[in-house]
């Protein structure tokens, strides 16, 4: 029974992972940072031997609700309200990009695409396992290794056309 | 099952209708578009009324009159979002 509940875990963090990443890499996070906080954060990242269009992705997401902050938000509120909480996650996640200078195209995106992915796979994987995969994914972004993160989110920016 | 998603297309259209009225453009004319800060009809305006509608109906109750003043708010907030939050 623990071992089923682990593997929910880790499927849903993939899951979370795939979103967010790709979501905020086609929508152009590792072209530039979008306040000075994310270029400190980006040019941080590339003294210490990582890639800069990784660090300006690594920046972005800790200075404005993205795509990350939308898939996290969206697995709370569907886990509480279905799929309307869904719905309210990218009002807000909106409200909050706009407040923080940012467009708002990743994090609402990113909101809606999890809360269908949520409600199309709720037979099997439940929301509860989407935060605790979220938390992971976000983990091994932001908390994990650095230097690596950002190399490997900057092979992936340039895989998609998105910086260099 | 079948009111609630009604109610969700009332408002949706509703939407629709009065940014189409505000003379908001179907995309932002500046490109790339997803550097873009310009409200447009595709984005965010059905976003707006959707959530608004959600919150509305989880508070309220189901009543069409609400989803169609959740459209209205929803365009109104894609029509001045740059005075509300600042220009960028």
């Amino acid at each position: 029974m623990e071992i089923v509940e682990i593997i929910k875990v880790v499927v849903a963090g993939i899951i979370c992972w795939l979103n967010f990443v790709l979501i905020d890499t086609y929508f152009g996070l590792p072209e530039k940072p979008g306040v000075l906080g994310a270029k400190t954060i980006g040019e941080k990242i590339r003294d210490i031997g990582g890639n800069i269009h990784g660090g300006y992705f690594m920046g972005n997401i800790v200075c404005s609700p993205d795509a990350s902050a939308g898939t996290l938000l969206a697995s709370i509120m569907s886990y509480l309200m279905g799929v309307e909480g869904g719905l309210i996650a990218a009002l807000l996640v909106w409200i909050g990009n706009r407040l923080c200078a940012d467009p708002g195209y990743a994090g609402t995106i990113g909101a809606l695409t999890i809360t269908a992915i949520i409600y199309l796979l709720s037979p099997i994987i439940e929301a509860k396992y989407f935060i605790a995969g979220m938390v992971l994914a976000i983990f091994t972004i932001q908390g994990f290794e650095h230097k690596y993160a950002s190399i490997l989110l900057g092979k992936i920016a340039k895989k998609m056309n998105r910086g260099e | 099952m079948g009111d609630i998603a009604i109610l969700y297309l009332t408002s949706l259209i509703t939407s629709l209708i009065v940014a189409l009225i505000l003379k908001l453009p179907l995309i932002p004319k500046e490109k790339p578009v997803r550097f873009s800060f310009q409200t447009s009809i595709i984005f965010p305006t059905p976003i707006l009324a959707l959530g608004i509608e959600a919150i509305f109906r989880n508070l309220f109750g189901n009543y069409i009159v609400l989803a169609v003043f959740a459209g209205l708010f929803g365009a109104l907030l894609s029509k001045y979002s740059d005075k509300l939050f600042g220009e960028p």
